[in-house]
């Protein structure tokens, strides 16, 4: 078999039907949360999807970092971002096991700051990879790398200062895991643009949209746990999850890929 | 091939390895092998070839990555007009060079040729050494890069033969602990055509 560099079309045409099954499967999950069962509390489904996700995620990324074995820029960089999902996944699992069971969240900052955390790892996944490809970022990436968290971050405050007459002093706690993801998102969407001439193309491809929808994920979570409204029948639930699928999807194409 | 990319070959592998896993590799192998029929190591000697497979690989990051390897490998310490000094840094390439100047047989035919060019029926009359196993080491110094083909000559039965003489006029070797290093002279002629130098003399020109 010769390798040849896919493009945009022949990968959307590849990967269209697991990501609309992926989709399809994270919106069932989201939406069963809402369905009234007498003998079972049907959220616990989409909770455990929530904790487990993450965990199948870090469980992939330490496989593809031993696939790699450990090297300086696979191995390494699968191993960082195999570490930022056994931290979303421990603070998850703190929100499952001990604040929602037992309704207390006077000390859930140890579960935000996991995953406070956890965004400059990916944020360090991604700078490796970049890193080891080129020298220097064209003008173009540069000006996207600042202008996505600017528009996000921007577009995040002007909606919620419109919507609500007070700002809550929980705005501007929140306001930090936007700027992270946002950051997160930009980098990713330059990875691509780099990557994208390359047999990298696919993984990348996946990858954008898995971070894409957990960054949507996340700016409408913390919108609607500033404005404490957020519950598991949210839209967040599905993007959150399609993202953890898609990455694992991501993954598997990168060690297929190379 | 050029003799100074046949020494720079096991480093490139090393690389490879080191920083995209032993997986990637293999892939790289393979595809060059389905390309070209020709192992890694052929296609590394005979750089243009790895190179194209790279380009499948990694695109137009081919160049940098290519630059990231080799400045790994090596660098121009010094330069005059006739010769290069050139530093190899990765352990695999320093350890063939050291192992071979390390054979009391492959010494005393480097010796031999370092400043004179012979034919390989030449050196091995002039070694004083068994004819048999003579002939493998030179065969394995051509192999590793460490002798070059400079010309012809003429045999005593007036057959044209290959001349070689050492590819590099003077070694330094550098042993810390467990890491060796190497400075190594190298006339500029033996240099023109390879891929490894011309890379790292581009990313300094840069």
């Amino acid at each position: 078999m010769v390798i040849s560099t896919p493009t945009l079309y022949s990968q959307i045409k590849e990967s269209y039907k697991t990501i609309i099954v992926i989709v399809g499967i994270a919106i069932s999950l989201q939406f069963v949360s809402s369905i009234p069962i007498e003998w079972f509390e049907s959220y616990l489904i989409t909770s455990t999807a929530i904790t487990i996700f993450p965990l199948g995620v870090a469980i992939s990324c330490f496989i593809i970092s031993n696939i790699y074995g450990g090297s300086k820029i696979f191995g390494k960089s699968y191993f960082i971002l195999g570490l930022s999902y056994v931290l979303f996944f421990l603070g998850e699992a703190l929100y499952f096991f001990y604040f929602d069971p037992f309704d207390t969240y006077e000390y859930s900052i140890i579960a935000e700051i996991f995953f406070m955390i956890s965004m400059p790892l990916i944020l360090t996944h991604i700078v490796i990879n970049i890193g080891y490809f080129v020298e220097k970022l064209e003008r173009l990436q540069k000006v996207l790398l600042l202008i996505i968290p600017l528009i996000i971050i921007f577009g995040y405050t002007l909606i919620f200062t419109t919507n609500n007459a007070e700002i809550p002093n929980e705005f501007y706690f929140h306001l930090i895991f936007v700027i992270e993801s946002s950051i997160v998102l930009a980098f990713t969407v330059v990875a691509f643009t780099l990557f994208r001439t390359t047999v990298l193309f696919a993984p990348w491809f996946l990858l954008l949209i898995g971070i894409l929808f957990s960054t949507a994920g996340d700016v409408l979570y913390r919108y609607t746990d500033t404005i404490s409204s957020y519950d598991y029948s949210d839209p967040t639930t599905s993007l959150w999850l399609a993202s953890s699928m898609i990455m694992i999807y991501a993954l598997y194409k990168h060690q297929k890929s190379i | 091939m050029n003799s100074f990319d046949r020494i720079v070959a096991k480093g490139v592998r090393s690389v490879l390895e080191e920083d995209l896993g032993k997986s990637t590799y293999k892939k790289i192998e393979k595809e060059v092998f389905d390309v070209h029929g020709i192992s890694i190591l052929d296609a590394v000697s005979d750089f243009s070839k790895l190179d194209l497979v790279l380009r499948k690989f990694f695109g137009k990051h081919t160049t940098n990555i290519e630059s990231k390897i080799f400045k790994k490998i090596l660098s121009i310490n010094n330069e005059t007009k006739t010769e290069s000094v050139i530093k190899i840094k990765d352990y695999d390439v320093a350890k063939t060079i050291f192992e071979a100047y390390g054979d009391p047989a492959k010494k005393i035919i480097l010796d031999l040729l370092l400043h004179e060019a012979k034919s390989i029926p030449e050196t091995i009359a002039k070694s004083k050494l068994p004819k048999a196993s003579t002939y493998t080491r030179i065969k394995e110094l051509i192999q590793d890069g460490l002798l070059t083909m400079v010309g012809f000559t003429n045999a005593s039965d007036g057959r044209k033969v290959n001349e070689y003489a050492t590819t590099f006029s003077k070694t330094v070797f550098e042993i810390n602990d467990e890491h060796i290093s190497i400075d190594a002279n190298i006339q500029k002629e033996f240099l023109r055509d390879s891929f490894a130098f011309n890379s790292i003399q581009e990313i300094k020109s840069m």
